[in-house]
């Protein structure tokens, strides 16, 4: 345990440190000290069986190099994590928190940053971060466009794709409106989680994203990078249409929606519906490895482009075992963790480091790996669509749970 | 030093008991008042209340609690009624009455997860359809999940028939049931009909409190209503839970708010209840002053048709668990399973192999949780029945309080807790769960021995008395020794409620101390088919285990001492 004079020693120095500064390697090398024998709590979506296995080797790991015990607490949703500090600290807990270690992203993340929740900055002084060429891909630095102010550290990258069983139909809807259409035609062949279940929520903000600029023409995204405002209810219009449009066609006539992507998944496999999405490119290649998916599964992206972004992990401002919460996430972010969780099919994380950050060993398997069965191209991957603001994910659940959360159906 | 502790309790100071169960009761208390805190301390509870019944469905979410309870706890009673009333004791229903005892043991949760398993679209039943009408593709009807709650309902019947069978039978044996059927039936009567009306009214006095129990549990369930309720909108526990989770403004308000409002429906369906049962009196009154039926003929219809039902429906609830786990278990091995295979095409072990990885943990919390838990609870609930003894009392004025956790919704008051805990700067570890547990496990621990402590012939002990035994040589070599039987099956049972806990072991964990229980829930929504199977069936296995020992124990204990297996009286 680290004593509390030496640990504010430690902040002092770290904090010291202006934003964006080369590494401290003396510093770090203390901080690796620091962390020895401590045991950190990562509280972290615990609904991947192949990530919690992935977090129990990085465990490992972290135990035989730094003397770190790494206890991976699997949440159910990000939320209840979000909502136990937020209570912990109201209650005066600024010492004693129960995580060390978070999981966050896009309105989690505004909503602790702007409570001052968050410890550091600490991220950019991480040794490993340089591997991330920050300023080459600047969404390392932001949350869905909230600057992360070297309060987060990356650790993995997401895109929404779509993906359909090949066996029955031959051509998927590639634009929100096309998928009406399909709907149409194909009554109860698809679905989609219930806001402000995240994976609902991405699909609501991409039917949102691609709907307005039909309507309102590209330079809609401006307005989408800035805090929702009056305009709402004048862009969101066209989503509301679509969707009261889309719901009498959806399994279950829309009068139950599905929580999570597994149960996405349980559906296309067992042919209840015929199309599915996820927030992961290569959920198709490792579902197909797990079992969960057929293999006449294919992936594709929509002609507009889809959603993507990058994961974070930050430490809690009460967190107690701080350095070690910062050895854990510096060694998620080593070439051989980032390579570990990539390679593996049943996981097929996709990487924020740059390919030519791994050895030629390292590229050969991942080059391997990007053919395996249901892999989606890297042109393809290409189009993306920026998040919006959080404040616009806020708002969207809100108005998804007021319109039709009631049953009134 | 128990029994020189209970002396100083129950001779000195009278209210030192009562201080005992106050000083049980308070985190109870307070956690409820903490509850709706956020709720009232808002700058104005007006507006928190008017955001409450603006949130979409609200009504319709408190609705469906409130017919869930009532719809649970009335079908459950006639079941078991029926059941009684049909089987009367005979082969039959002994036998039933064995397989009921490993199926309470099944959590609430697992239970659920094998019920919709079977009932899903493209569950067993639909595919065993399948293979007969010759389908490719699942039907799209919604069963499980319906806004309707049906589904929900059996989820709850399913458990807490087995349940309630369970408390007849222990309060049967007082009745003296033969006799007052032999007495109806030489009115007249039919045997089922002779039964339900002489031996029901007895019974149904003794099994009040757990009825109760049943109302508030199907009013205010979480894991159960997770898996099999409707979505739009959930029930008001689901929704409490949400908002109590959620991070965003004014959420916890609205979480406050909203746990009143379910304490309220906790409430009106107890009120209900017992107006129900001064109507089913005054019919009851009625049928009974009509006397036995004339015609033979008719009556003779009415017997089969209760035979019938009462036969066939417990049975039915208990076979849709054990298919349930079996489906559980089909699915924790199975490889490819595709709709509309009706069996696996191929079988793994993988994810045994998985979750095998993931297990010591979650195991090592649970049985320590557990067996802490009920140790502490065996204690107090040992000094309060053996203060009263020596007292020479059984009223016990404040005794009701040790039953509060049943009648109140553990949604309501555990979110206080968890606040009031953080404010001591209590963190959360295995020792805050475990008292947590206490709680929920003390109920039941005193329910099951209070009778069987009250029951033992106080001669044992006198003639103990006589031959120079000292007050507690005869608390341990006469009394606990005699009471062996009972005591072992209450331990058993309050492990197997405390390894079937939820919420409380998460919320006053934080979700630092996994368990089995826990694990399970949280793959419950995003963990493939098989996963869940695996950790369902895991999550089952210990308290099941519980349960064997405590048949076997009995057996094992008193081997060479055969009379002690049978429970002298």
């Amino acid at each position: 345990m680290l004593s509390h004079t030496r640990f504010a020693v430690l902040l002092i120095g770290l904090c010291g440190l202006s934003s964006g500064a080369e590494p401290n390697a003396d510093e770090w090398t203390r901080l690796t000290q620091q962390a020895r024998g401590q045991t950190v709590y990562f509280q972290a979506w615990g609904g991947d069986v192949a990530l919690n296995a992935h977090l129990q080797w990085v465990a490992l790991q972290v135990k035989t190099r730094f003397a770190i015990d790494l206890n991976h607490i699997k949440l159910a949703d990000t939320s209840t994590a979000v909502s136990r500090l937020i209570a912990e600290v109201d209650a005066g807990n600024r010492e004693a928190g129960s995580a060390d270690l978070l999981w966050i992203n896009g309105e989690n993340f505004a909503l602790l940053k702007q409570r001052q929740l968050l410890f550091g900055p600490w991220a950019e002084q991480q040794p490993n971060f340089a591997l991330v060429e920050a300023d080459r891909f600047p969404e390392m630095r932001r949350d869905f466009g909230v600057p992360t102010n070297g309060l987060e550290s990356p650790w993995t990258r997401s895109q929404l794709i779509f993906y359909y069983d090949s066996e029955r139909i031959a051509s998927p809807p590639r634009s929100m409106p096309a998928l009406l259409n399909w709907a149409r035609e194909h009554p109860a062949e698809f679905t989609y989680p219930r806001p402000p279940a995240f994976l609902g929520t991405t699909f609501l903000k991409q039917a949102f994203i691609e709907l307005a600029i039909l309507e309102f023409g590209p330079e809609t995204l401006t307005a989408l990078a800035a805090p929702v405002d009056e305009q709402f209810a004048a862009l969101t219009e066209p989503l509301w249409a679509f969707l009261d449009a889309l719901h009498p066609h959806l399994l279950r006539g829309g009068r139950h929606f599905p929580q999570t992507g597994a149960q996405l998944n349980a559906a296309l496999y067992d042919r209840e519906t015929s199309l599915a999405f996820a927030f992961n490119p290569n959920e198709v290649v490792s579902a197909i490895a797990r079992g969960d998916l057929a293999p006449a599964t294919k992936s594709y992206v929509m002609t507009a482009g889809t959603l993507s972004n990058v994961s974070f992990v930050a430490i809690p401002v009460n967190a107690p075992n701080k350095a070690g919460a910062m050895i854990v996430a510096n060694y998620l972010l080593s070439p051989e963790a980032q390579f570990r969780a990539a390679v593996n099919p049943r996981l097929a994380s996709q990487p924020v480091l740059p390919f030519e950050r791994f050895d030629a060993e390292q590229r050969a398997a991942l080059d391997a790996a990007a053919r395996a069965p249901g892999s989606l191209p890297a042109a393809e991957l290409a189009r993306t669509l920026a998040e919006p603001h959080p404040s616009w994910t806020t708002a969207l659940e809100r108005e998804w749970v007021r319109r039709y959360s009631g049953g009134g159906r | 030093m128990i029994p020189r502790l209970a002396r100083a309790l129950s001779f000195r100071n009278l209210s030192l008991r009562d201080l005992l169960l106050l000083a049980l009761t308070a985190p109870l208390l307070a956690g409820s008042v903490l509850a709706f805190l956020p709720a009232l301390s808002a700058e104005s509870s007006r507006q928190v209340f008017s955001d409450l019944l603006d949130a979409p469905g609200i009504v319709s979410s408190a609705l469906l609690s409130l017919s869930a309870a009532l719809a649970t706890a009335a079908a459950s009673l006639s079941i078991v009624l029926l059941f009684l009333a049909a089987t009367q004791g005979n082969r039959v229903g002994r036998v039933v009455a064995k397989l009921t005892a490993p199926i309470l043991a099944v959590p609430h949760a697992a239970a659920a997860l094998g019920l919709a398993l079977l009932l899903a679209p493209s569950g067993f039943l639909s595919r065993g359809i399948a293979l007969i009408a010759g389908w490719d593709t699942p039907p799209d009807y919604l069963f499980v999940n319906h806004p309707n709650g049906a589904a929900l309902i059996l989820g709850l019947i399913v458990k807490e028939a087995p349940f309630l069978l369970l408390v007849c039978l222990a309060a049967l044996p007082n009745l003296d049931a033969p006799r007052r059927v032999a007495l109806a039936r030489s009115l007249g009567y039919a045997p089922a009909k002779a039964w339900l009306l002489t031996v029901t009214p007895a019974l149904y006095r003794q099994i009040r409190l757990p009825l109760f129990a049943v109302l508030v549990f199907a009013s205010s369930t979480v894991d159960v209503a997770l898996v099999l309720g409707p979505s739009l909108p959930p029930t008001l526990s689901v929704r409490i839970l949400d908002w109590f989770t959620a991070p965003t403004l004014g959420a916890r308000e609205l979480a406050a708010a909203a746990a009143m409002l379910q304490l309220a429906v906790s409430l009106i369906s107890l009120a209900i209840w017992i107006g129900v049962e001064t109507l089913a009196r005054t019919l009851y009154l009625y049928a009974i002053r009509r006397g036995a039926p004339q015609r033979i003929h008719h009556s003779h219809y009415t017997n089969l048709t209760l035979n019938g039902l009462g036969r066939m429906l417990l049975p039915t609830a208990l076979l849709v668990t054990g298919g349930g786990l079996l489906g559980l278990g089909v699915a924790s091995i199975a490889g490819d399973w595709r709709y509309p295979l009706v069996l696996p095409a191929d079988w793994t072990a993988g994810h045994w192999i998985a979750a095998q990885q993931n297990l010591f943990v979650p195991a090592r919390n649970a049985l320590t949780i557990a067996l802490g838990a009920v140790v502490a609870g065996m204690v107090i609930t040992l000094l309060l029945l053996e203060s009263q003894n020596r007292q020479k009392r059984h009223d016990g004025r404040l005794i009701w309080l040790l039953y509060l956790p049943l009648l109140i919704p553990q949604v309501v008051f555990l979110s206080g807790m968890v606040f009031m805990a953080e404010w001591l700067g209590l963190s959360p570890s295995v020792f805050l769960v475990a008292c947590g547990h206490l709680l929920f496990v003390l109920p039941y621990l005193y329910l099951t021995l209070s009778g069987a402590y009250a029951n033992l012939d106080p001669r044992w002990e006198a003639l103990a008395a006589t031959l120079g035994a000292s007050r507690s040589r005869r608390f341990w070599r006469v009394r606990l020794p005699l009471l062996s039987v009972p005591l072992i099956t209450a331990a058993m049972l309050g492990l197997v409620i405390s390894l079937s806990l939820y919420l409380p072991t998460q919320l006053l964990g934080a979700g630092r101390v996994p368990t089995l229980t826990t694990e399970a829930i949280a793959l419950v929504s995003a963990g493939s088919r098989g996963a869940v199977g695996t950790w369902a069936l895991l999550q089952t296995a210990l308290p099941t285990l519980c349960f064997m020992l405590a048949l076997l124990a009995p057996n094992l204990f008193w081997k060479r001492r055969k009379g002690m297996t049978r429970g002298i009286q």
